[in-house]
Parts: C-alpha cells; structure tokens; sequence
C-alpha cells in the first residue's frame, strides 16, 4: 500500500497501467507453468509480451513512431502529420515493465516459478525504492526476500542511511550543484564551444549522468536495505572501466544484464557464428539505447556503444591475450582511454538534436571553428575539472573494492566526518531543485 | 576470470553497531555546531533568510487559491504587489482571509486571470494589480508559463516538498542560494569580499520587502526610469478606442468569476515623483484607466483615490519601502471594507 500510495502522490492516474502489468505477467506466470506444450507456452507469453511492451510502445515511443512514420510515408504522398496525444510519460514504466517482463520470461525458461502470493508479487513490482527509476530488480532475487519476516536491524538501518545520504550527496552537491549548470551551459546555450569548453561541459554531464543515476540507485538500495531488504548493485565504479565490455559490466549493470540475458541471448548471443554475434551486440545496444528515450540521438549513443564494443572484440581477437598490451600496467591507460570514448558518446544523450552534437563533437576535436558561445565562469568550470579528477580517482582506487567492507574498516571518526562532509555539502552545494535525469526514462 | 566487486555491498560486514551509532552521533553534531556558526556569523553581518521564489512555489499558491472558497484572496500582478503589500497586516486586518500571492516579478498578470476564471474551485477575490498598458493582447501571456507549468508538470509531492523546504528557508539564512558556496566563489573571485546585504528579501508566502536602506536609491531610480522611458518609447500606445476592446475582451473572466460568487478588483498601486509624470503623460487615466469598470464590471481602486497617500514616496518611483506597505495595506483594505468588496 505505501508503494502505491507513493506512486499515487505523484500522479494516481497510472496506478492502474502498475496493476495491469502486475496482474497480467502474475496470470500469465501461472499460465505458463500450467502448460506442458512449448508453443501453447509461448502463445501465452506473447500475451505479457504485447500488454507490456504496448503499454510502454503507447506511452513512451507512441508520437515518436507517428512523427517519423508521417516523414517515411510523405514522399509517397501519404499525409506526413499524424497527430497524438500530448501525454505525460508515466513515471518509472520502462523499469516496471522490464521487471514483470523478466518474471514471465524466466517462468518460460524454467528459471523461475510462479509465485504464490499476489500480495508478495505486487510487492516486487511496485516497491517504492526502486519503482520509479530502478534499478531493475530481476522478480527470483526479490521475492526470496518475502518469504521470511524481514528483521530490521540497526546496522542495516546505519548502512542504509549511510548509502541513502551518499545517494543524495551525488545528485545534490554533484550532479545538481556542480555539473548540471555547466553541463547547460555549454550544451543548451547560444553559440559554438571552443575546445576546452566543449570538454568542460562533456565532462560535465559525464559527472552528471552518473552522479544523477547512480545517486538515486544508491538511495534506493540504501532505504530498501533501511527495511531489511537488498537490491542488486547497479553501478560498480563505471569511470574505472578499462575497456567497453567492462563499462557495461559496472554500468546500469541492472539494464545491461536485462539486456543480456533476454535480448541478447534470445537473439542468439554469440552461439550463431561471428556475424550474426556482432549484429546481436549492436540491436541489443541499439534498442538500449532507444529505452533511454523516444530519439534518434539516444539509439545513436546505443549504436556508438555497440560500435565500440565490435571494435574491442576485433582488437582482442588480433591482440593475443598473454601480449604486453593485455598485461595489468594497461589498466590505467586503457581506463582512460575508455572514459574519454564513453565521455564522448555522452555528447549523443545529452545534445537536443545531432546538429547540436556534431557542433560539440567538432569542438572537441578542435574543428569547431571560432567558439561563439560565451565562457563558463572560472568558478564553475574550476568545479568541474575537481570534481571529475576526484570521481575518476574515487572510481580507480574502489575498482575492485567493496564499499561496505572498507565502510566497515574505517574507524568510525573517519565515517562520521563523511557523513558531516556529504551533508554540509549537500546544503552548500545545492543548486536548483531538479527532478532525477532518469526519472523521463 | 576476474571478478569485478560489488561497489557498494556484498559483505555482511557493516563495521560493529557502536560504532556506527558514533559515527552517525559524531556526524551530526559537528553538521550542527557547523550551521550553527554559519547562522549566526550571516545573521551578525545583518542577513535575513530569503527564500527562493520559482515556479513550484507559486504553484504552492496557486493550489492554495483554489483551496478556501470564498475566504480565498487571490493577489496577482507583479513586483509591485509582491512589495506594496504586507502580509502580516492583510492577515492581521482580514483574519478570515486566506491570502495566496500569485505575482510574478516583471511580467503582466492577465494569464492567471483567464485562468481563475476557468478554474470552478476558485470562488474567492482577485486583487489584480495591473496598469492600463497591462490590458494589451500582447501581453497577456506574460505569466502563462506559471499556469502551464502548475497544469501540466506540478504534483501534490512537488508542492509538498517545496512547503517543507520554503519552510526552512523562511527561517535559516544559510539556506539563501545567495549564500551558498558557488556564490560565495564567485565573489570572493571577483572582489575579495564576503556578500553583500540586499535589500529584497522573499518570504515563503512570496511576499517580498523592499529595504531601500540598503541600496543606492539614487541608482535604483535612475535605473527605473530609463527602463521606463524604454518600455514605454518601444511600444506605441493604443488609441482609446482600440485598447477598449481589448479590455472588453475580459469581462467573460469577470463575469465568470462573478457567477461563483467571487469579485475581481483591478488596482493601480503606487507609482510617484517622476515616474508617476511619465505614467500619466503616456497613459492619461482618464482616456484609459477610468473606463476598466465599464468596460469589464470589475470593481476598481487607483492609489491616488485613497485617502492618506499623499505624503507616501516609492524610493525609487515604483516600489514601496517595507517600512510603507503595513500602512499603504491598511489604506486599501479599509477602502476594500468600505465598498464592502471584502467583509470581515
């Protein structure tokens, strides 16, 4: 109840697109289990298939679709304006979607049983933490967690606040008070960037994408952990990354697996020879990157990364894997080597059209002409440059390291400073209020 | 195979009860013994909490508008209102009264008319504070975006968490974006020097002061009346008779907001010295703001029809000083009782 009554806050309108997804995949998970014959199976997959998808289809790509069908069908003379809805995209529906769709899909694989109790199950689908901006927790990790009587306990709840305060200090001092204004500034503002500004702003959103995201999974794991309860990590270090399969592994990892194991795999994944492999990772990347958003700007950061990791597999098959290039002392440059790629195909999620992110491409590259867009102020350009060399570094000395245990191995002055420093920050740092980034997925 | 970690948790190692419970204790009490100072280091130098005025508050208050029936008293208009008048006198003086200022600083407020008027819930008084160039067509999307943005894009959570953070606003200075450290950067870059005091502050019900006493009012007035003379050069004025019928064009609202119960009262509030001699050279009120009565059946007041103004000087021609707006608020409401527009 409180997880509906904390979706009904925002709009109640959509409560009932939760129940529907809830109840369909709860009947077709029961359905399918019921069933002996793999087609009769799949017919009633199908079912959960069309009312999730369509629901998400409507809601989030329905005026996309309509607007570059009418430019399809215009030179053949069919009218090229098809109006829709001008309707609010339901908060949290690409991420409910995925995670009912998961349950069905594992009940069809027999990975999976269905569940017994319904209360149990719209539990899993809706609970607040995670409902509205993930991360996408897979219904077999969850539910297990119902079956005995969560015990809350204080260290949990100590953890919890802790990650929950971290959460907040990423999206309020860093993602909202320091790079967000730039990252504006530079990205929505009149004129072309000269070459160092055009990187200040990139690293800007760079700093901003993950402190926006990351910050609220982090909240979310840190209340859900608050009650008892754990969700999978969904960011480890990704700025830490040395090479693209190894950004994917610590990035989103919750979508990226989704991704993986029901996208990927069911095309084939790599089981069907060498070609077929590279066009399964770059539809699985292509429609990644089009679930981030209803634009051809985000299916070309997909395509960007599914490019990159074609590009990666070829330089592993050429670069034998005891080479001087594979050994360890690699690590810090191809991380950064990673980090300035990843950075660069931000420009594609963050830009409002490709002529706009070619503007900024051009400039990063130094072929962007005269800049014309007024500088950043030094403050707030300075603050950027900080805070991307502490996040780089943050994510290089934790890459293999576990938050929790080194939380636990310092002693507990130092953690209490943190917890002053995240605070103090937060109310110093704050900029404007704004809604999460990932909230519009 | 390497094995990439958890970043956040896969241990269940928290580190030992007590000394979380330290560490949390320790935390927060050094966050207040810090905040502490910082409040009464800003409030020594003469600061005063402000809060932030955005479209989320104002959508606090429009919701609020809708809320009290007909003990709503919806104000609109611009800086003006959000100066002239003051808070607590109005509350004070009509204590049934459930003021709601919908102002927008700078922009002309026949949006938010037209949409009172559609507004069924709304059954209260409109105090809009409006100059006879106000009337015009052109302008009157001016706070459109505000109704838009309250339609379409504010929710209940929103505007519940922008009253619990004007809230604390309203009482702590350090929470003053003005204060916070990308501005303190900023300043300390460019002169070395620590904010600072303004002479405009924002309270959580977006009634603002105006303290000249802490102003170049010199600069202010010269200021205003070069923006003034521009506005005015820029836009060439209707005829009477042109600008007639767009007036008319609100009767509709009036007439709307009538049937329900409600009143709509357009004022002329304060305007003196040289930019009161402009104003009326270029829109001569008896050409123009003595037939709004007529031509839309809203009731009326101009400032200089109240008694007990004449000694009353905006400092810089356009605003009243806070010392000014208790007594200028008690002139208006008691004309506001008078014509029985307002009972108490």
């Amino acid at each position: 109840m409180g997880s509906y009554v904390f979706y009904g806050a925002w709009n109640p309108l959509f409560l009932p697109l939760i129940w529907i997804s809830t109840l369909t995949d709860w009947f077709v998970g029961a359905r399918i289990a019921a069933l002996e014959d793999r087609a009769a199976k799949w017919r009633v997959l199908l079912v959960s298939l069309t009312v999730n998808l369509g629901l998400l289809g409507f809601f989030k790509y329905g005026g996309f679709i309509l607007k570059n069908a009418g430019s399809a069908l215009a030179p053949f003379g069919f009218p090229s304006d098809y109006p829709f809805p001008d309707i609010i995209l339901p908060v949290g529906i690409s991420f409910y979607t995925f995670q009912t769709l998961s349950y069905s899909l594992d009940i069809y694989r027999g990975t999976g049983r269905p569940w017994r109790s319904l209360l149990d199950y719209s539990l899993y689908v809706a609970f607040f933490p995670q409902l509205v901006a993930g991360p996408i927790v897979r219904a077999f990790y969850f539910l297990p967690q119902l079956l005995n009587p969560t015990k809350v306990r204080l260290n949990d709840v100590a953890w919890g606040g802790f990650l929950f305060l971290l959460g907040l200090f990423e999206k309020v001092a860093l993602a909202d008070g320091i790079f967000a204004p730039a990252a504006d500034g530079v990205f929505d503002g009149p004129g072309v960037p000269g070459t160092v500004q055009a990187w200040c702003g990139t690293l800007a959103f760079t700093g901003q994408i993950f402190c926006d995201f990351a910050g609220y999974s982090t909240c979310a794991i840190g209340i859900a952990r608050c009650f008892g309860f754990r969700l999978p990590v969904n960011f480890r270090m990704p700025y830490a990354a040395a090479g693209f399969s190894d950004f994917w592994k610590r990035w989103h990892v919750s979508l990226s697996t989704w991704l993986r194991d029901y996208l990927y795999i069911s095309l084939g994944g790599n089981r069907k020879g060498p070609w077929r492999t590279l066009g399964n990772i770059l539809i699985t990347m292509l429609l990644g990157g089009l679930w981030h958003g209803a634009s051809w700007t985000f299916v070309a950061w997909g395509g960007l990364h599914g490019l990159f990791l074609i590009l990666e597999r070829a330089v592993k098959k050429v670069v034998p894997p005891d080479s001087f290039w594979r050994g360890p002392w690699m690590t810090v440059p191809l991380g950064l080597a990673t980090f300035v790629a990843v950075a660069a195909a931000w420009v594609f999620f963050r830009a409002r059209s490709f002529d706009r992110a070619f503007e900024i491409l051009g400039s990063l590259l130094g072929l962007g002409g005269p800049a014309t867009l007024a500088a950043l102020p030094p403050v707030s350009a300075g603050l950027v440059w900080a805070a991307v060399l502490i996040i780089l570094m943050t994510h290089g000395v934790m890459r293999n390291r576990d938050l929790e245990t080194a939380a636990a191995k310092t002693p507990w002055w130092g953690r209490s400073l943190v917890i002053a420093g995240m605070i103090l920050a937060m109310i110093l740092f704050s900029g404007e209020d704004r809604a999460f980034i990932y909230f519009q997925f | 195979m390497k094995t990439v970690h958890s970043s956040i948790s896969s241990s269940e190692e928290t580190g030992d009860r007590r000394s979380w419970g330290f560490a949390w204790i320790a935390g927060l009490v050094t966050v207040l013994l810090i905040l502490g100072g910082m409040e009464a280091f800003w409030r020594s130098r003469g600061h005063e909490p402000s809060v932030t005025d955005d479209v989320d508050l104002w959508s606090v208050w429009r919701a609020e508008a809708a809320a009290h029936g007909t003990k709503s008293l919806a104000l609109l208009g611009a800086s003006r209102i959000q100066l002239d008048l003051s808070a607590e006198t109005l509350r004070s003086l009509l204590p049934g009264f459930r003021p709601a200022m919908l102002a927008v600083d700078g922009r002309h407020p026949l949006a938010v008319l037209a949409d009172l008027a559609e507004d069924d819930r709304f059954t209260g008084i409109v105090l809009c504070d409006i100059t006879a160039m106000g009337f015009q067509r052109e302008y009157r999307a001016g706070q459109q975006e505000y109704v838009d943005y309250y339609h379409r894009h504010s929710t209940a959570e929103q505007r519940l968490n922008r009253r619990v953070s004007s809230w604390f606003q309203d009482r702590l200075v350090f929470l003053d974006p003005y204060l916070k450290a990308r501005r303190l950067l900023y300043q300390w870059r460019r002169s070395g020097t620590l904010p600072g005091l303004r002479y405009l502050v924002t309270s959580a019900d977006r009634f603002r002061k105006a303290d000249y006493g802490k102003t170049d009012v010199s600069a202010q007035r010269n200021h205003r009346l070069k923006r003034i003379r521009e506005i005015y050069g820029n836009d060439p004025v209707p005829s009477p008779g042109e600008w007639a019928e767009m007036v008319r064009e609100l009767e509709p609202a009036v007439r709307r907001i009538g049937e329900r119960g409600g009143k709509v009262v357009f004022v002329r509030l304060p305007t003196t010295g040289e930019h009161w001699r402009i104003d009326e050279e270029t829109w001569p009120r008896a050409l123009y703001w003595d037939r709004i009565h007529g031509l839309t059946g809203a009731e009326t007041i101009h400032f200089r029809d109240l008694p007990g103004l004449e000694d009353l000087a905006c400092p810089e021609g356009s605003h009243l000083d806070y010392r000014d707006s208790p007594r200028f608020t008690g002139i208006l409401v008691g004309e506001l009782l008078k014509r029985k527009i307002v009972e108490k």
